[in-house]
């Protein structure tokens, strides 16, 4: 199990080669010891088959009548002993073997009559035969053995009868060491193993060169692969081709791997490029957007000063845009020295046609309000010059009004927009009862109810859009007027057009929590103060 | 915004459900604008199922009511519930738009 978890966490290289190594050594192996058994029984054979021939042939290099003339100790001469001897040993050399003899046997002793050494002359005894001597005279039979001999030690050894004319028995026997015969085996066995080792070895590095020959494909392709993550998957990067060169008509797997890795690299450089691109464009669209809520800004007034006016009207506004440039607007100037134009307004839609809608709205909105001063009029007048080919629909719901701060009069009309609340010096919370008219640039040829509300002091006056009321929750419900209306109570009565406006806020941003805003929140807050010092009309 | 359509002879009755602001006005103006350009040029938009109209909304409700007009027929609402009610009061949509308090009496108008 460990080996096999071993083995799962080599390399590929490895994987390939480890078996391919095994598989090899097992083979050659194998077919060493096999080859070199076979080797070994062919030497055996071979030797037993020289021995055989040279006991057998033995009788024919003598003369042939000399068994005949073997009888004592002095029947053959010494000089013809010598020349036998000569020859015979002329022969067992060719041959090849180590002794070369015949024996005669007379009452239980043996004395060699016959032999290849030159150290044996004729008629000398053997003194301890071996034990295949007695074994030869049970069937006359050639035996052949592999016999201990006590004075000429471990001997392969054929041994055979041979017959004289008178038919007296002879022993013929023929003899090499043991240790030739394993000096051959030795010679045998260094033979196969090198040649065994040999054809290990060319296997070795043949499949060492196989499995690199898969694997450096797959390595080139992890470099590859390191270079393109390093180099941002840059288009630059690319495969050598060689590694494909039929690209993908072909049956090579790793070639295909190459040509498809190729071809995915080009289309991710691709795709990486377009949505590059994407990007930038929708970063640039967002800019643009962005500059668009900065313009949209400027065509807001700027902040009120308390001492206008003597000090007897308070007013703030705000705008707190929604991610996208919304259409909200709100609008303030003193038309004299006694009256306050104050507009809210909120344009249909969101983004840059909105924002783009809002600012001619304010344009037109100013120049009617100084030409008209008369809200209904101004409306009137701003409404025609929006609903000529305005094919889009857009529109926007309008709060205009002129405040007469000697008096707290306001002249209003209402071009579709909520009704503002109204929160009386007592701390009574209402909606403004207006007439509702058509939304300002929807449709060409309407006409608005011109209204008036008496501000005393104290009074305060909150215009918003529905940015305000329809705030949503995490829960998906709306801020709604009630809510408003009770926030606005809530607040003290001392409570300045600032003060107001941001606990409204703030009221607005609690109960929204975690939910994004949706809408332009926008608020404008006038309050009716007594007039510093004395009282007057 | 999810709109069902059901052509009948007298009008083609477009039930609409969700919230009509900047994401479902697209929605409804699309899908209706399609339906007048296949002929239907009575169009009765059934807002029982309608909790919300923003002022995107009430602008997609200005175009189709010119579309039908241009096509010569009409567009009527019906099932409005109260604070989409408010809406169309407050806008002064009421003013333009045909509204009946069911479909009933909105085929009425149509005729």
């Amino acid at each position: 199990m460990k080996l096999l978890t071993w083995y799962r966490r080599q390399p590929v290289r490895r994987k390939i080669f480890i078996p391919f190594f095994a598989i090899t050594l097992f083979s050659s192996t194998i077919f060493t010891v096999y080859g070199f058994i076979q080797n070994v029984r062919a030497i055996e054979n071979e030797i037993d088959k020289r021995l055989l021939i040279a006991a057998l042939t033995m009788p024919q290099l003598l003369p042939p009548d000399y068994f005949d003339r073997v009888q004592t100790p002095d029947s053959i001469t010494e000089e013809e002993h010598w020349n036998n001897t000569r020859r015979l040993e002329i022969f067992l050399s060719n041959v090849g073997g180590t002794y070369l003899y015949a024996l005669h046997q007379v009452s239980n002793r043996y004395y060699f009559v016959a032999s290849a050494a030159l150290d044996t002359p004729y008629w000398t005894e053997y003194e301890k035969p071996a034990p295949n001597i007695y074994e030869v005279q049970k069937t006359w039979e050639p035996n052949i053995s592999t016999t201990p001999d006590p004075d000429y030690g471990l001997l392969r050894s054929v041994v055979m009868g041979h017959k004289d004319a008178a038919g007296r028995r002879f022993i013929i026997g023929a003899d090499i060491h043991a240790y030739e015969v394993e000096a051959l085996k030795r010679r045998a066995f260094l033979n196969f193993f090198l040649m065994g080792f040999a054809s290990f070895l060319l296997a070795v590095i043949f499949s060492y060169a196989a499995s690199c020959s898969i694997t450096r494909p797959l390595n080139r392709l992890s470099t590859f692969t390191r270079r393109l993550v390093e180099g941002g998957f840059s288009a630059d990067i690319r495969l050598d081709a060689a590694m494909f060169p039929d690209g993908n008509q072909t049956r090579a797997e790793t070639a295909i791997l190459a040509y498809d890795f190729d071809q995915m690299q080009a289309n991710l450089a691709e795709h990486i490029e377009q949505l590059k691109l994407t990007q930038s464009a929708r970063e640039r669209a967002e800019s643009e957007l962005r500059i668009a809520g900065q313009i949209q800004e400027t065509f807001l007034p700027g902040p009120f000063t308390p001492a206008e006016f003597g000090g007897r009207v308070q007013l703030q506004a705000a705008m707190k845009t929604a991610k996208q440039a919304g259409g909200d607007l709100f609008d303030y100037f003193a038309l004299d020295d006694a009256h306050l134009f104050f507009a809210i307004g909120d344009v249909s839609g969101k983004g840059m046609p909105a924002a783009m809608f809002m600012s001619a709205v304010v344009v037109l909105l100013r120049s009617a309000a100084k030409q008209w001063r008369d809200p209904a009029e101004i409306l009137r007048r701003v409404n025609d010059d929006l609903a000529i080919r305005n094919e889009s629909c857009t529109f926007v719901t309008l709060f205009v009004g002129i405040l007469d701060v000697r008096t707290g009069e306001i002249v209003f009309a209402n071009g579709g927009h909520n009704p503002p609340r109204l929160r009386s010096a007592a701390g009574a919370v209402a909606a403004v009862p207006t007439k509702t008219n058509m939304v300002v640039g929807a449709m060409e040829g309407q006409t608005f109810v011109r209204e008036t509300l008496a501000l005393r002091p104290g009074d305060v006056l909150a215009l918003y859009t529905d940015g305000v009321t329809e705030a949503f929750n995490e829960a998906d419900q709306l801020y709604g007027e009630a809510r408003l209306d009770r926030c606005l109570g809530a607040l003290p009565a001392e409570a300045t057009a600032a003060e107001i406006l941001r606990g409204v806020v703030a009221d607005v941003a609690a109960f929204a929590g975690a939910r994004e805003q949706s809408d332009d929140i926008t608020m404008l807050v006038l309050r009716c103060c007594e007039p510093a010092g004395a009282k007057t009309t | 915004m999810q709109l069902t359509v059901d052509k009948q002879p007298q009008a083609t009755i477009v039930a609409a459900s969700g919230k009509l602001d900047a994401a479902g006005a697209p929605e409804l103006e699309t899908r209706c604008k399609a339906l007048i350009q296949e002929g239907s040029n009575r169009l009765l938009l059934d807002f029982a199922q309608v909790e919300y109209v923003s002022s995107a909304g009430l602008r997609s409700l200005l175009v189709l009511a010119k579309a039908v007009k241009s096509a010569g027929g009409g567009l009527a609402l019906c099932g409005l519930v109260p604070t989409v009610r408010d809406v169309m009061t407050i806008s002064g949509f009421d003013n333009i738009l045909p509204l009946a308090a069911d479909r009933a009496a909105a085929l009425e108008l149509l005729k």
